[in-house]
């Protein structure tokens, strides 16, 4: 691995990118500020991310496939982020770069840098949109690094039901996708955002997504990753607000040699804040899975109410997966449970489904479906809950 | 000797190396309910368990025939498919799995049939919502229970008649009762009894394996005979009197009369 990671991605590139575009000051340089942290960053100490054999050098900077289907609404605006940029330029200066935080470590960096593509939402004060948003990212081409970025800014009493699907052709050889998402939520509304992560297993994502969620204000959120060689990627929910909560589910199915790690934080900030979390895991192969939690409440948030479970299921004796879930509370009026599992499909359960006829091999395979369907039955979108029942069919 | 009894034959079975059950002889009649009563511990559930083909406990010696096989040899689903149904003690918990998903894909594990294209066996979708519904409809059900996941967050009221809803859709020809009514009131056991009653009543040729710690299920399920297991064998056998006899004297007299005071 080489010390200096510019040496292996080239200037070129990002100086070709700020050419093609026409971006307002302040953007540019944020562009550059975040280059130079590429470029003087020490490479990240991912004990638990195989990045061997990754070389940005290998990559091209390219757009995704980004489509949005949503019939509209009075109240609410979806832009392109390019144009976003321009229209909405404060909102996008407040909330771009809340998840992926240029200093966090260089592919952030990078990421910031070379952000293109990408969706701005918009949801008016007062605007409850009934209708599901379903964007998709899709990557066409092996060999190319893209950069899209999904932002959603909802204002006060408003609320919106959103799904993001990452997607890619079925080719053979590797790209790089650097994911972002960045969600603030007004006071009083309500955010349902799902996310989707089914590229094919020569992908690797890393990226980071946000949550912000102001007073009274809730969050459904539900994560799943059933895709991808590595993932590394961090999410965060904020309890900024005094009131607010989340409910927070995922997936992460790994087989293969998949390298899967979701690292969510929950932050309770605010006063009498709720928050659960309910992840799930699954290897087979040699997969190794992380999930990388943690639960803050700082002396700000008394009252909070938090929960964080994780389980995880192994299916072959190679594969593996790390739970570390932490907790770290500076106040003292709060309710905060966590636990985490992991084992082998369990014997009892086994012996039950086949004494009823089920052959060994369908009663595991009802037994891994079940464990995995309470999350995936969630995906609030028909098709692309199909392409997950398909993709994780294929896998037990 | 019809073949629809279910043979034991001098079964002994081995726990993680101690054996549990210690030479068992015991014919299941075609029809006929059968009770085996015993004290803790005196092998009753490791029969049961045996019979029903759960990894964890070794056949050292004896054999089980119905249906001119050897249960024995034959996989827990193959043990299904010939007839054989546990009502298990303590009911397994499956999370994400419905009981309406389940029990079809029980049905349909059950109608399948080697080298034919499962699709072709399974049961149509319509046919199998009018199954389920008079079945839940007899065992007085109410329809959110088949939409609910396996066993989980189940009463234990509800775990005991979920079994006799997956009896009375299977349909078995031997029934074995692991202490069904442990765990349960006494109103709960009688809608659980009526339920094997009305699925032996549909059945007659059902043969029913009762196993009991107390004599109070048998008010609501009569047995034909009753057999006493202590020590890992049948110490008595009688008829539907004895269980009686038990409930008044308890255990110890014939721990007495079979092992002297020993004990």
């Amino acid at each position: 691995m080489p010390a200096n990671l510019q040496s292996t991605f080239d200037v070129a590139q990002f100086e070709a990118l700020l050419a093609s575009r026409n971006e307002p000051e302040w953007l540019t340089s944020r562009r550059h500020e975040a280059w130079q942290s590429f470029e003087t960053a020490e490479q990240p100490d991912w004990r638990r991310t195989n990045l061997k054999g990754f070389n940005l050098a290998d990559y091209s900077v390219a757009e995704a496939e980004v489509s949005v289907e949503f019939a509209g609404a009075e109240g609410v605006t979806i832009l392109p982020l390019a144009e976003a940029i321009q229209s909405h330029a404060e909102l996008v200066q407040r909330v771009l770069g809340s998840a992926v935080q240029t200093s966090r470590d260089p592919y952030s960096a990078l990421n910031n840098a070379l952000v293109n593509g990408g969706l701005f939402i918009h949801v008016a004060k007062d605007v409850a949109v009934e209708e599901l948003v379903r964007i998709r990212y899709h990557v066409a081409n092996a060999g190319t690094i893209v950069a899209p970025r999904t932002l959603i800014v909802t204002e006060r009493h408003s609320s919106i039901n959103v799904i993001e699907e990452i997607s890619s052709a079925d080719f053979d050889a590797s790209a790089v996708v650097l994911t972002g998402v960045e969600i603030e939520v007004g006071d009083g509304g309500q955010v349902n955002f799902s996310s989707v992560q089914i590229l094919n297993s020569n992908v690797y994502v890393l990226g980071s997504q946000q949550i912000r969620i102001n007073r009274d204000a809730q969050a459904e959120w539900l994560n799943v990753v059933v895709g991808s060689a590595v993932q590394h990627v961090t999410l965060e929910a904020n309890l900024s607000g005094n009131g607010s909560s989340v409910n927070w589910n995922g997936l992460l199915y790994g087989n293969g040699k998949q390298n899967l790690l979701v690292a969510p934080k929950l932050n309770h900030i605010g006063l009498n804040t709720e928050g659960q979390i309910n992840f799930k895991t699954v290897v087979d192969d040699e997969a190794y899975a992380v999930f990388d939690g943690m639960v803050k409440i700082p002396a700000t948030g008394q009252g909070t109410n938090s929960d964080l479970r994780e389980n995880a299921l192994h299916l072959s004796k190679t594969s593996r997966s790390d739970s570390i879930p932490g907790l770290e509370i500076d106040a003292n009026e709060v309710k905060a449970g966590h636990g985490s599992t992991s084992g082998q499909i369990d014997e009892e359960q086994l012996f039950y489904l086949q004494s009823r006829g089920l052959p060994f091999a369908e009663a595991k395979r009802t037994i891994v479906l079940g464990f995995v369907g309470e999350i995936i039955d969630m995906i609030p979108d028909e098709a692309v809950r199909e392409r997950v029942e398909t993709i994780v069919a294929d896998k037990v | 000797m019809s073949a629809n009894n279910l043979v034991i034959r001098n079964l002994h079975v081995a726990v993680d190396g101690k054996e549990i059950l210690k030479g068992i002889n015991l014919t299941i009649e075609e029809g006929k309910i059968h009770a085996i009563m015993g004290p803790n511990g005196s092998g009753k559930s490791t029969l049961a368990y045996t019979l029903a083909g759960h990894p964890r406990y070794e056949v050292t010696e004896g054999e089980v025939w119905y249906k001119g096989q050897d249960v024995l040899d034959l996989e827990p689903n193959d043990r299904s498919k010939l007839g054989l149904f546990l009502a298990f003690q303590y009911p397994v918990a499956v999370a994400g799995v419905t009981v309406a998903n389940f029990l079809r894909a029980a049905l349909n594990a059950h109608r399948a049939q080697e080298g034919v294209d499962p699709k072709s066996t399974a049961i149509p979708m319509a046919e199998y919502r009018k199954v389920i519904k008079s079945r839940m409809d007899m065992l007085e059900m109410a329809p959110d229970f088949a939409r609910r996941y396996l066993n989980e967050g189940f009463s234990g009221g509800e775990k005991k008649r979920l079994e006799i809803l997956q009896m009375a859709m299977l349909q078995p020809s031997i029934s074995i009762m692991d202490e069904t009514d442990s765990g349960l009131d006494i109103d709960a056991l009688k809608i659980v009894a009526e339920g094997v009653n009305k699925v032996k009543t549909e059945k007659p040729e059902l043969g029913v394996l009762v196993i009991t710690h107390y004599q109070r299920l048998l008010n609501y399920i009569k047995p034909d005979y009753v057999h006493v297991l202590m020590n890992g064998q049948i110490v008595r056998e009688g008829g539907p009197e004895m269980a009686l006899e038990l409930e008044e004297k308890g255990y110890d007299f014939i721990r007495e009369e079979v092992f002297g005071n020993a004990s």
